[in-house]
């Protein structure tokens, strides 16, 4: 009968978000509904849920319990700091200087992008900003140096989704918090994955050029890279570059709190805003403005998430999925792609937000339960399960790129120049996917890539 | 679609109450740089003097948390919450609404009763036991902090009705002739509900999702 | 009400993985549930899993979930100072002579009147016990009363007060945040519980100095706590199951702490280079100092800690010349570095 439930519970949650309805009321609402259910089927049904009127009232000490936790801090502050860079021009600048260097490099425009997304990403680490920013500036600019439709748009959609990975990425602070593991762990974890990741999009992008010429054609007014543009490279890159690397530096080398690092960086973006003397009151407004409006519409699926997980809990869900999944016939690596799987699946119409949210901490004790044997050096706590968030984390970052449904791609379709099809982009992005799938396999296949970087650091 | 969009109508006792949260919400937002600035003070403190305080740790988490509950109704009222539109951008705009009026009664409205009520009791338990925090050289009246949740559900709950006002007053809106938009008497509380076709100039809504 | 069977939602303030700390509750219910035959069940529900730790207290108070398993110290915030002598007594008695204050002198009375004057409506039941704690994780060596100044330390209870006075900035972080908070230097140092709970949550790979003896937790209590209406609920078969339980809870997890720390003590010095150190004289009497000066202060701010501190203090002077005539001195201890 519980089960019953449970599924029930899930399928509402999945039909009701087609309907449109804004994702955060639906969790919360399904819970309440649900918290009434589960009251009705323990009076009339054998179940023994004991929810009622009564117990929705820990939702309230659990909302609490968001508002108190000092990890999730850095959020807002991240945020800040991306927008801060974006709204200040700053972003654009670095854009603009680099095509400068990579001008004479056939693919260098791509790779241009590809070194700004990662950049940028490491910043604000939300795919829809990521994209959307790099598509506005960089498509246009492609398209007139008649760079293939394909390349242009997989280039901005794969280094866009790059950004969740990259570290300081809100999605590991927030996995971190889920699943109880060092946020510095997992930060280091993805530095590998990330860098990979990278490189193989930049070596495809040189082939592609080498190969398909016409698909990356050079500028038509390359200039020859002189000591002053290299400076401008420099000028423009270094600060923000330095800025980020300072920000993770200081967490990775335990001298600042990831709070006080995001805090610092938030103000560091400031800072550099004003030396480029483009901060003034419009751009602060803005800036906050919208740190306000992105940090509330991400902590609403929290509060709606902690509603969900409550009842679902009550309800037993926690038991039907361990059950479910340790009694599936594979092995524990085969559950492990197994997950995986339905990872990949749910982020067709699950943002990272919700998956990380309310999927995680359910699967969490499973992976525990499966003893790995991931080497975590003597020093990383719970390897296996540092491993397996980047699993998923790289695993997210394919499925928003997959066709038909994938986040990036609507995004990028939503600020397309006219005259592209959402056929082109599902094109375009394809080779970035199968390079995707490649960094799944290494990650998956060589744990190390993950659990290495943060053994040595702490390994003193 | 040649339709006139949404955000194109406006309606005065929307506005109004939507205005009304706005206004909060653009003074709370600010909540964020006073954290930057908490956080520096913090920073300064601990490294500089080697004197970090316990009280300055709790005051970053408090404004921190101001700052995304107060958000949630703001949001609301520009319509930038996550939503997944696959299947709803292809819907009549009818039925977009009738979802959306679905939604806003049974599933956003009974959350916000439900956690509104709870909690003014929870605070209201806080006050009277006169708690603080379990840290010594910690914050005093918790209750400070944990009236945030009723506050900003008040707040969610202006939002939410304003919304549902809003989809209510289009879907019949829609499904009259325009050329005669409001039969029989106007009244005074008739005009609050009138729905006006602007341009583009919408308070809020320039704060679109895809933007940031 | 015979037939009615009674399922107690017990969330609980650590994680059951805590060997020797966190595993009680689980002990009790595991045993009660088969001891029961079912007419009384708990579930352990782990920290955050139902409620943030901090919220156990006030949910089972106000009814929303029917029972908790926390420790009085952890909600000072609640309840006022008093209730760290509930949990803990700097300088205070080690177990023995605090169960007999429980149990046969008035401190169990006087523990329910804590709740009862609050107004909160819970039937609290000692459940757990733990012998000394380590006090304190310290990436220096602590020589001098000096060496504390301007110190970020997690810590517990009473003896936080006391640090204070110490110079230490104290805060107290739930288990799970203690090693990201010292990895990532928001504090410095850290006490938590006894070195094979210590050990789960990787202090000793980050601070090397590990300092003896426990004098802010000599014993340490845990209660079950249990909604008022649900105890009344209950019929005397039940509720004497829940309260026999709860007395074995604490006979076990006292046999089980004192089982298990040896072994770690040996690993902590052979394999992690761990020091194990005795506070010199001299600190431990400023700690004794500073101590007295926090039960007069908390005495003069709140009559109930006097009247419950002048009851224990009481028992503990008739319990004086027992304790004088009756023990070997403990074989081999440590008294100065
Ligand atoms: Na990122
Ligand atoms: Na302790």
């Amino acid at each position: 009968m519980n089960e019953i439930l449970v599924i029930a519970m899930f399928v509402s949650f999945i039909a009701l978000l087609f309907t449109g309805f804004p994702v955060a009321w639906a969790l919360a609402g399904i819970g309440i509904l649900f918290a009434g259910v589960g009251y009705l089927a323990d009076n009339h049904l054998d179940t023994m849920t004991g929810l009622d009127y009564s117990t929705l009232g820990l939702a309230v000490g659990r909302i609490f319990g968001i508002m108190d936790n000092w990890v999730l801090v850095a959020l807002p502050m991240f945020i800040f700091m991306g927008l801060m860079l974006d709204k200040s021009g700053v972003a654009e600048r670095m854009m603009h200087a680099m095509q400068g260097l990579f001008g004479r490099v056939r693919g260098g425009l791509a790779i241009s992008v590809t070194i700004i997304g990662i950049i940028l990403a490491a910043s604000t680490g939300i795919i829809g900003a990521s994209v959307v920013l790099l598509g506005v500036m960089s498509l246009p600019v492609m398209m007139r140096q008649k760079y293939s439709k394909t390349l242009a748009l997989g280039t901005v959609a794969g280094a866009g989704c790059l950004g969740i990975l990259i570290p300081p990425s809100i999605m590991l602070v927030i996995m971190g918090d889920q699943l109880g593991l060092s946020v510095g762990d997992l930060f280091m974890g993805a530095v590998f994955p990330g860098i990979i990741l990278g490189l193989f999009y930049i070596f495809y992008i040189l082939g592609i050029s080498f190969f398909k010429p016409a698909s990356a054609p050079l500028a038509d007014d390359v200039q020859a890279v002189s000591l002053r543009v290299v400076w401008g490279v420099f000028k423009t890159i270094l600060p923000p570059a330095a800025l980020i690397l300072a920000v993770l530096g200081s967490i990775f080398a335990g001298i600042a709190t990831v709070t006080e690092a995001s805090g610092i960086g938030a103000l560091g973006a400031m800072v550099i805003a004003l030396g480029y003397r483009q901060l003034n009151w419009a751009v602060m407004k803005e800036v906050t403005i919208n740190t306000f409006n992105t940090s509330a519409y991400i902590f609403a699926i929290f509060v709606g998430a902690t509603v969900f997980a409550l009842v679902l809990r009550e309800l037993g869900g926690d038991e039907l999925i361990e059950s479910t999944l340790t009694g599936l016939p594979f092995g524990p690596y085969g559950i492990i792609a197994f997950i995986l799987g339905v990872v990949f699946l749910l982020g067709f119409f699950l943002d990272w937000i919700e998956i990380s949210l309310i999927i995680l901490p359910l699967l969490a004790p499973v992976v525990k339960a499966l003893g790995l044997d991931i080497d975590g050096h003597g020093v990383v706590d719970n390897p296996e399960l540092v491993w397996f968030a980047l699993l998923v984390a790289v695993t997210l970052q394919t499925s928003f790129l997959t066709p038909p449904v994938g986040f990036a791609l609507f995004y990028l379709k939503g600020v397309c120049p006219p005259g592209i099809s959402l056929l082109d982009i599902y094109k375009g992005v394809i080779p970035f996917i199968l390079l995707q799938l490649l960094g799944l396999l290494v990650v998956a296949f060589f744990p190390d890539v993950v659990t290495w970087l943060p053994s040595v650091a702490y390994g003193k | 679609m040649n339709q006139p969009n949404d955000l194109e109508y406006r309606i005065p006792i929307v506005d109004a109450l939507n205005g009304f949260v706005q206004r909060v919400g653009q003074v709370m937002a600010w909540s964020n740089v006073l954290l930057i600035g908490i956080i520096l003070v913090q920073v300064v403190l601990r490294y500089g003097f080697n004197n970090g305080q316990v009280y300055l740790e709790e005051l970053i988490w408090h404004i921190y948390a101001v700052g995304f509950m107060f958000g949630l109704s703001f949001a609301i009222t520009n319509d930038s919450h996550i939503r997944v539109d696959i299947v709803h951008m292809n819907l009549s705009r009818t039925a977009q609404h009738r979802w959306e009026i679905f939604g806003l009664l049974f599933l956003l409205l009974p959350f916000i009763v439900v956690i509104f009520l709870h909690s003014l009791e929870w605070v209201n338990y806080s006050y009277q036991i006169g708690e603080s925090s379990q840290n010594p050289t910690g914050l005093p009246y918790r209750w400070v902090i944990k009236s945030v949740i009723p506050i900003s559900f008040a707040l969610l709950f202006i939002a939410a009705i304003a919304r549902l006002i809003r989809e209510v007053t289009l879907l019949l809106h829609l499904a009259r002739e325009p050329e005669e938009p409001y039969p029989g008497r106007v009244s005074m509380l008739r005009h609050l509900f009138r729905v006006q076709e602007q341009g583009n100039e919408v308070t809020g809504d320039n704060q679109q999702r895809g933007e940031e | 009400s015979a037939e009615k069977n009674t399922l107690l939602k017990v969330p609980v303030y650590f994680g059951t993985h805590l060997t020797g700390l966190g595993s009680t509750p689980k002990w009790l219910a595991e045993h009660l549930n088969v001891a029961s035959g079912g007419s009384v069940k708990i579930k352990v529900y782990e920290p955050g899993k139902l409620i943030p730790p901090k919220e156990i207290l006030e949910s089972v108070a106000s009814g929303k979930v029917n029972a908790g398993y926390t420790t009085p110290g952890y909600n000072t915030g609640v309840l006022g100072t008093k209730a760290g002598i509930f949990s803990a007594v700097p300088f205070g008695p080690d177990a023995p002579e605090f169960l007999a204050w429980i149990y046969y002198g008035e401190g169990r009375k006087l523990w329910q009147e804590m709740y009862d004057k609050k107004g909160l409506n819970v039937h609290a039941i000692p459940c757990g016990i733990i012998a000394p704690e380590t006090s304190g994780w310290f990436s220096k060596p602590i020589d001098k009363p000096e060496d504390l100044q301007g110190v970020r330390m997690r810590f517990f209870g009473l003896g936080a007060l006391v640090m204070e006075k110490m110079g230490v900035s104290t805060s107290l972080l739930p288990s799970s945040e203690i090693f990201p908070a010292l990895e990532k230097g928001a504090i410095d140092a850290t006490e938590f519980s006894m070195p094979a709970i210590d050990k789960l949550l990787g202090f000793h790979k980050i601070l090397k100095f590990n300092y003896y003896p426990g004098w802010h937790q000599p014993a340490t209590l845990f209660e079950l706590v249990i909604n008022g209406d649900t105890w009344k609920g209950m019929d005397e078969s039940q509720q004497g199951l829940v309260e026999m339980s709860c007395k074995a809870a604490m006979l076990d997890g006292l046999a089980l702490g004192e089982a298990i720390q040896f072994p770690q003590m040996k690993e902590n010095l052979e394999k992690n280079g761990v020091e194990n150190r005795y506070w010199s004289p001299e600190i431990l009497d400023a700690f004794r100092g500073k101590w007295s000066e926090v039960v007069a202060e908390e005495s003069a701010k709140d009559p109930e800690f006097k009247a419950i501190w002048d009851n224990l203090e009481s028992f503990r002077n008739d319990y004086a010349v027992w304790n004088k005539w009756a023990f070997l001195p403990r074989p081999g201890t440590v008294r100065e570095q």
